[in-house]
C-alpha cells in the first residue's frame, strides 16, 4: 500500500474546473491561479483534515475572494501595471489536433456569451453543481440562475451553426 | 427529452485544461502541514506487496464444501429412520416466560435474580448499588455537511463507553457491563 495526501486526489478531480471558474472571476489566467490557490488553501485548512470538502465551498470562496480583490485598490494597481490581456475563456480548454471543427465552433460560441451566462454555464456543465448550489455560489435566485442557463444554451444552439459557417474571428476581420 | 441535451453532451466533451505541475507544487507549498493531515491508501501500487490470489481461497472453499456435503450424506444414510405418524407432531415445550422478562434487580440482562441464584450460585442479597461511570474514548470530526439552509456545518462525533459495575463485598464478586454510546454535535460554519 502507498499513501498519498487526500488533497492531491481532490485537486486532481476538481482543480481544472475551479481554474475554469476562476478564469471568469479574474482578469487574467495568473490572477485565476492566485484565486484558486488562496481559496483552496483557505478552505482546505479549515476542513481538509476531514478528507471531505464540498466543491461548492471552494467555488463560493473563489467568488468572494474575487470580489474582495476587485475592491482592493492596491491589487488593481498591480494588475494594471502588469497589463495582461484578458484571454478568452476558450483558451482555458484542452485543445488537441483531434478536437473537431464543431467543438471549436462551440467554444467560440461560448466566448461570445455574456459573462453572467458564461459563469452559470461553467458551474453547471463543468463544475457539475446543481442550480441550488450555483444560486448560493453566485448569490442569485434560483430562477435567475435557471433562466441564465437556458438563455446561454439557446444562444449556443443558435450560434454554433453560424460559427461553423463563418467563424467569429473571420467575421471580425471582414 | 430536453431540447438542449445534445448540446450539453457536446459541451461536457470539452475538458478544461488541467492545472500545471508548477501550480500544483505551489499549492502544496502553500498548504504546508495542512496538506498532510489526511491521507488515503492506494492499493496495488507497491510492487513489494504480494497480491492475494483469488484461486487459492476458491479451491479451499470448494474442497471444504464438498467434504462437508459428503459427511452429511453418509451420516444421513446410516442414521435414517422412518418417521412414525404419531411422532410427527411433537409439542415443543414453551419457553419459560420468566426468563424472557427483565428483572431490574438483576445485574445480568435477561436473567432474573432467582435464576441467577439457582443456576450460578451467585448471591442474591448483599449487592452494593451499581457504580456507573462514563469513559470518553475519542472525538472524531466527520467532516462538513451542507445543510438545507445553505450554511455548512461540521459534524463532530464523540464516542463514550458507559460502564456499570456491580459489587458483592461478601463474596468479592464483581460484574462489569460496558455499553458504547455516541453523541453527535453540529457546529455551524461560516466561510470567513
Amino acid at each position: 500500500m502507498k499513501s498519498e495526501p487526500i488533497w492531491k486526489a481532490w485537486f486532481a478531480k476538481h482543480g481544472a474546473k475551479l481554474l475554469l471558474f476562476a478564469r471568469q472571476q479574474a482578469r487574467n489566467p495568473y490572477e485565476a491561479e492566485d484565486l484558486v490557490q488562496e481559496a483552496f488553501v483557505r478552505i482546505w485548512r479549515l476542513y481538509g483534515h476531514t478528507g471531505e470538502v464540498a466543491p461548492g465551498l471552494v467555488y463560493r470562496a473563489i467568488r468572494r475572494l474575487a470580489i474582495d480583490w476587485a475592491r482592493s485598490l492596491d491589487r488593481r494597481a498591480v494588475r494594471e501595471q502588469k497589463a495582461y490581456l484578458d484571454a478568452p475563456l476558450s483558451t482555458a480548454f484542452q485543445h488537441s489536433l483531434e478536437s473537431d471543427e464543431k467543438q471549436q465552433a462551440l467554444l467560440r460560441a461560448v466566448d461570445r456569451l455574456p459573462d453572467e451566462q458564461k459563469e452559470v454555464l461553467t458551474l453547471k456543465i463543468w463544475g457539475e453543481l446543481t442550480f441550488d448550489e450555483i444560486a448560493q455560489t453566485l448569490e442569485l435566485s434560483l430562477n435567475t440562475v435557471a433562466s441564465r442557463y437556458r438563455y446561454a444554451l439557446q444562444k449556443l444552439k443558435d450560434w454554433v451553426p453560424e460559427e461553423l459557417e463563418s467563424p467569429s474571428k473571420e467575421r471580425e476581420v471582414r | 427529452m430536453n431540447e438542449f441535451e445534445e448540446l450539453e453532451r457536446d459541451l461536457r466533451k470539452v475538458n478544461p485544461k488541467t492545472p500545471s505541475v508548477h501550480f500544483t507544487s505551489r499549492i502544496e507549498e502553500a498548504l504546508g502541514d495542512s496538506g498532510q493531515t489526511a491521507f488515503r491508501r492506494i492499493p496495488g501500487e507497491d510492487a513489494s506487496e504480494p497480491k492475494p490470489s483469488n484461486l487459492v481461497p476458491f479451491i479451499l472453499t470448494l474442497s471444504a464444501g464438498l467434504g462437508i456435503a459428503a459427511v452429511w450424506a453418509l451420516v444421513s444414510f446410516l442414521t435414517v429412520e422412518p418417521i412414525s405418524p404419531a411422532n410427527e407432531f411433537v409439542e415443543q415445550p414453551a419457553p419459560n416466560p420468566v426468563s424472557q422478562m427483565e428483572d431490574e434487580q438483576s445485574p445480568i440482562h435477561g436473567v432474573s435474580l432467582g435464576e441467577l441464584e439457582s443456576q450460578s450460585g451467585m448471591p442474591v442479597d448483599g449487592w452494593m448499588d451499581p457504580q456507573v461511570s462514563e469513559r470518553f474514548l475519542r472525538r472524531v470530526d466527520e467532516g462538513v455537511f451542507e445543510r438545507p439552509n445553505g450554511v455548512p456545518a461540521r459534524r463532530v462525533r464523540y464516542d463514550f463507553m458507559d460502564d456499570t459495575l456491580w459489587l458483592h463485598p461478601g463474596s468479592d464478586l464483581r460484574i462489569r457491563s460496558s455499553t458504547p454510546r455516541q453523541e453527535f454535535y453540529f457546529i455551524e460554519l461560516e466561510l470567513y
